[in-house]
C-alpha cells in the first residue's frame, strides 16, 4: 500500500474539476454534471476496494468473523 | 523500517494537502481522499503490528491462559480498532450521530464477547466456595 493511490485520487479531482470547467464554458451543463458523477464513483470505487483490503487484514490479524 | 513514524507523518500530511486542493472545487472528493490516506496509515501500522501480535500470543501460550480468552481479547480490540475507524469516516462525511451510534453499538458488541468471560469468573469462583465451604 503505498502512496500512489493518494496521487490517483487527487489527478481524478483535478481532472474531473478542469473537464467540466471546459464543458461549463462551452455551454454543455449536462454533460459536465455526468462527468463529475462518474469522477466521484471512480473515487469510491477505490476507497472501498481499500476499505475492503483493510477489513481482510483486520479480519485475518485479529480474527473478528 | 524500525519505526515507520516520519512516513506515516509525511503521508499524514500529504493527504491533507491533496484533500486541500481538491476540497475547492469537489469536496466530496475530498472526503474520498482523506478516506484514502487514513487507510494507508492503518495498513502500514497493522504490518507493523503484525509481528509484535505474534510475540503476545506466544506469551499468551506460555502462560497456559485458555486460548479461548486470548481470542475473545484479539475479537475486541479488533472490534474497536474498526469501529473507531468507521467512526473517523462517518465523522468525514459529516455524519456525526450515525458515528455516535456506531460506537454505542460496538460497545454493545464488546460487551456481549464479554459476558462468556464474566460467566467462567462465576463458575470459577462458585468451584471455589463449594470446595471451602
Amino acid at each position: 500500500m503505498d502512496i500512489s493511490v493518494i496521487f490517483r485520487l487527487a489527478a481524478i479531482g483535478i481532472i474531473v474539476t478542469v473537464v467540466c470547467q471546459i464543458l461549463k464554458k462551452s455551454d454543455r451543463d449536462d454533460i459536465s454534471t455526468v462527468i463529475s458523477i462518474v469522477g466521484l464513483v471512480i473515487a469510491l470505487t477505490i476507497a472501498v476496494t481499500m476499505i475492503g483490503d483493510l477489513f481482510d487484514v483486520i479480519r485475518e490479524l485479529f480474527g473478528v468473523t | 523500517m524500525s519505526t515507520p513514524i516520519f512516513q506515516l507523518i509525511g503521508i499524514a500530511f500529504l493527504t491533507a494537502a491533496a484533500a486541500l486542493l481538491v476540497k475547492g472545487t469537489k469536496p466530496e472528493l475530498a472526503a474520498v481522499i482523506t478516506i484514502a490516506g487514513g487507510i494507508i496509515l492503518l495498513l502500514i501500522v497493522l504490518e507493523a503490528f503484525q509481528g509484535s501480535l505474534k510475540v503476545l500470543s506466544e506469551i499468551a501460550q506460555m502462560t497456559g491462559l485458555d486460548s479461548v480468552l486470548i481470542r475473545t481479547l484479539l475479537k475486541m480490540v479488533g472490534i474497536g480498532y474498526i469501529v473507531e475507524f468507521s467512526a473517523g469516516i462517518l465523522h468525514d462525511f459529516g455524519q456525526g450521530s450515525l458515528a455516535d451510534k456506531l460506537i454505542f453499538c460496538g460497545k454493545i458488541l464488546i460487551l456481549i464477547l464479554a459476558i462468556p468471560i464474566l460467566e467462567n469468573i462465576l463458575t470459577l469462583v462458585n468451584d471455589l466456595l463449594r470446595l471451602i465451604s
